[in-house]
């Protein structure tokens, strides 16, 4: 925390997903929709706020919904169109501050300690004005909840005070009272199991955690969420955002992918994990980047496991990364079927700080993929693919919500 | 498909469809995207009757109408 007394904004799209869809087609607009992560799929990723009205919520099964609203509109996600419309938010949100952090497809944080002097209104008018322009300049349907406060754990719980369109003031003189209303899982990292745990203590809103002694709270969940839960209830928090211009080198690149279907032949999982490691790879070599630790994750049949193993060579090869993920998928010895499969790299380092190789075979296949790239990023992802996944459902690259990928995304 | 250049923007007017002039009116939702590396502009745009998904390739100049909604009554 600076010595600073900072102005933060924070901006949390309403029902994102599912404005989006209302806002390219007004016969959605003032019904329930959900949206579904794909055609087909069973879970609804986000809905509208017509459907919240009737219970459903983000992350119901497609029955549930139907059983509360059996009304419900249900739509496939574009997370293309959302990314693209989350690019035209942060140009508008870019004309206040050039301090941005963009925390996730539909939440973006604003330092305006220093330009909010230069519009009428301070940091207010600035909130304000962001409102009024994503109505005129995106769509009229886009509503957004905006907290102002010193930091940002207090910035986002503002904006959680007033749902949906709402403009929310988190200062030193309302703290304690609004704390007081807040359950502790209303703050980002306090989960389900912890706020039972704090429940038992008698705690449920954020200012009666003052009154649990440190040492206690030590005791009970550990050095770091002690400190942690006292500091949030305090008020105190980061208010150092993780800037646009400035995003932290990546520090892993991943793909993981929920299946239509349980895969139950190992040829589908074959052409699957060599899908993942694909993009990953893929996703290396655009951002001229190496890694030395594969990992696979695997769901199915109720069990969920994952696994690792670093090597020596600086890989960014898709069938290199493949021949060793598929190698720890053969060291699982998986017998059920399988629902999910992941694979990522860490150990990552800029390709650039790696010797060039003589060996031939090496260069032959640098030279390949360096050919394979100019022809996908011409032609899209895709367009050339290894011949084993001929004929495969293929899980094609997609930002997702979180944009955990923000150095390839933006970097 | 008829459009007008105006405040950097190309704004779809009137297209013509199945033989029939269809008048557009208000831009409900624009943004770009790529297809296969191609740029493309994409817009939602309300229509008397319907509202309509089109897509403006910029390399090709070429229009392509990819979605038609029924408006409620």
């Amino acid at each position: 925390m600076s010595e600073l007394n900072k102005t933060i904004i924070h901006i949390d799209m309403n029902s994102y997903f599912a404005t989006v869809e209302q806002q390219a087609d007004p016969c959605l607009r003032g019904k329930p929709v959900g949206v579904l992560k794909a055609q087909g799929r069973n879970c609804i990723i986000a809905v509208s706020k017509e459907a919240k009205l009737y219970g459903v919520a983000t992350g119901s099964n497609t029955w549930e919904a139907l059983r509360l609203c059996p009304g419900i509109i249900l739509v496939p996600s574009d997370m293309d169109k959302y990314f693209a419309v989350t690019k035209k938010l942060i140009e508008i949100v870019k004309c206040y501050s050039p301090l941005i952090e963009v925390f996730s497809i539909d939440e973006m944080f604003l330092d305006v300690t220093s330009t909010q002097e230069l519009f009428e209104g301070g940091a207010t008018g600035v909130a304000v004005a962001i409102k009024e322009r994503i109505k005129d300049e995106i769509g009229e349907w886009l509503t957004c909840s905006v907290g102002i406060s010193y930091n940002k754990i207090l910035a986002k719980l503002a904006s959680e005070q007033m749902k949906p369109d709402g403009l929310f003031v988190l200062d030193r003189e309302n703290l304690d009272k609004v704390l007081a209303r807040i359950k502790p899982s209303c703050v980002c990292g306090i989960g389900y199991r912890m706020e039972r745990k704090l429940q038992k203590l008698g705690i449920t809103n954020l200012l009666q955690l003052r009154t649990l002694p440190y040492e206690y709270l030590l005791a009970q969940f550990g050095e770091h969420w002690a400190r942690f839960l006292l500091a949030t209830a305090l008020g105190e928090g980061t208010d150092i955002l993780n800037n646009m211009e400035n995003i932290p080198e990546q520090k892993s690149v991943s793909r993981t992918f929920t299946t239509f279907r349980n895969l139950e032949s190992k040829d589908q999982v074959k052409a699957l994990v060599r899908n993942l490691s694909e993009e990953v790879a893929w996703k290396l070599r655009k951002m001229g980047m190496t890694g030395r630790c594969v990992g696979i994750s695997v769901r199915g049949g109720g069990v969920s496991v994952f696994e690792r193993r670093t090597t020596r060579e600086e890989v960014d090869d898709g069938a290199l990364i493949f021949d060793m993920a598929w190698g720890l998928f053969e060291g699982l010895e998986w017998r059920s079927s399988v629902r999910f499969a992941g694979v990522w790299m860490t150990n990552l380092r800029s390709s650039r700080l790696n010797s060039q190789s003589l060996i031939p075979e090496i260069k032959k296949k640098e030279s390949i993929n360096r050919a394979m790239d100019q022809v996908n990023n011409r032609y899209g992802y895709f367009s050339l693919y290894p011949g084993r996944l001929l004929g495969a459902e293929t899980a094609r690259p997609e930002p997702n919500g979180f944009l955990g990928d923000k150095k390839f995304l933006f970097g | 498909m008829a459009v007008v250049f105006a405040n950097g923007k190309v704004l779809p007017r009137w297209m013509m469809w199945r033989g029939r002039k269809i008048e557009l009116g208000k831009v409900l939702l624009e943004y770009q995207g790529k297809d296969s590396g191609v740029p493309l502009l994409f817009y939602s745009v309300q229509g008397a009757t319907s509202s309509y998904g089109v897509v403006w390739n910029k390399d090709t100049n070429i229009w392509k109408l990819v979605e038609v909604h029924e408006l409620d009554e």
